[in-house]
């Protein structure tokens, strides 16, 4: 799939989906620096990333 | 044949999950996402039915909703990895510091009380510095060196004051004076495949908290104690937290079941998410990893 763009839900800039991008993926805005979470691909959808939870860690 | 149904759950595709599901993909599986946002999972035994899965890779970045998933998913009859029961050992530093008690595996000195005045009576038993760290949690959170009795007060109060129930097992550990660095090794299927070095200026060394990574040799006693730590928590896929004492010993600090290893590839040369997808295709073909020692 080629690379594609989708508005960012924070600030609406065009965000560079990659061609290798999965659906979860975080990517960061380049604009206005919210983490998003890539939500689909076709077409390219971002929601704001939910915040790290207390149990998270590997 | 048709390709191996592996379920991946997990919370965030981060680099480590896309790598994974790259190295499943180029061995001819489909992995499937398991978004544990989304998934709604029934609680019911196999009953005849065969598993939805031939095997599910447990990513998931919440302790507390792996454990429920995976608990979940071998019942109905699915092959994990990580176990459930790996994830409950591992995600609780005292059950961890107890498996591996339990084989005469060398840790630092660890003590366990239940009261801000206990746990003081503990600290000072072991002596300054000492090390508090909560019995759950990761990425170095909360993990506190206490230099002096003023400092264990302080963050003793702080925990009775501001913490949760798990806030009142207090585990207080021997500060092991490392040299400016700890090793991390990687253990997949009872076989160390690759370590490293992590260096900070700071005394936590997590690389999630800005610690270096550079290759370290796995000599005979990182991969004894490697392997021995992960067969004690139950096996499977785990990085494991050494630390060198100034008297040349090595002391098994931690025991972590979703392994970041990022920073890891490139620094070893070992191909680790292909060895992980390795491992995890083969418990879903019920087949034991060639690799596997026991």
């Amino acid at each position: 799939m080629a690379a594609s763009t989708a508005p960012c839900p924070e600030c609406d800039a065009q965000v560079e989906i990659g061609e290798d991008a999965e659906v979860g993926e975080i990517v960061t805005c380049p604009e206005c620096g919210a983490d998003l979470e890539i939500r689909g691909l076709a077409p390219a959808r971002l929601e704001v990333a939910p915040p790290e939870e207390e149990d998270w860690g590997e | 044949m048709t390709s191996p149904r592996i379920g991946v759950l997990c919370s965030r595709i981060r680099l480590e999950e896309k790598l994974l599901l790259q190295a499943l993909r180029a061995r001819g599986a489909e992995p499937v996402r398991i978004d544990d946002d989304e998934a709604v999972l029934e609680i019911r035994g196999q009953a005849g039915t065969s598993p939805p899965w031939d095997a599910v890779l447990d990513r998931s970045l919440s302790q507390s909703r792996a454990l429920a998933a995976l608990r979940v998913l071998e019942a109905q009859g699915v092959t994990t990895v990580n176990a459930a029961a790996v994830v409950a050992v591992c995600g609780d530093k005292v059950a961890t510091s107890a498996a591996l008690a339990r084989r005469g595996l060398p840790t630092p000195r660890t003590l366990v009380a239940f009261t801000p005045e206990a746990a003081l009576r503990g600290v000072e038993e072991l002596g300054y510095p000492v090390v508090i760290k909560p019995a759950v949690g990761s990425w170095g959170r909360m993990v506190s060196r206490l230099n002096d009795r003023d400092a264990a007060e302080a963050v003793l109060e702080h925990k009775r004051a501001l913490g949760s129930a798990a806030d009142s097992v207090f585990y207080v550990q021997e500060h092991v004076d490392k040299p400016g660095r700890d090793i991390r090794s990687f253990v997949v299927g009872g076989e160390t495949i690759c370590a490293i070095y992590r260096e900070s200026e700071h005394w936590i060394t997590n690389t999630a908290r800005g610690g270096h990574a550079s290759n370290c040799p796995v000599t005979a006693e990182i991969d004894r104690l490697s392997r021995g730590a992960a067969d004690a928590v139950g096996g499977g896929m785990v990085a494991v937290d050494l630390l060198e004492s100034r008297d040349g010993r090595l002391l098994i600090s931690e025991v972590n079941h979703t392994m970041e290893f990022r920073n890891s590839i490139d620094t070893t040369g070992v191909d680790i998410p292909g060895r992980m997808a390795d491992h995890v295709l083969a418990l879903a073909a019920r087949v034991p990893a060639v690799s596997a020692a026991s």
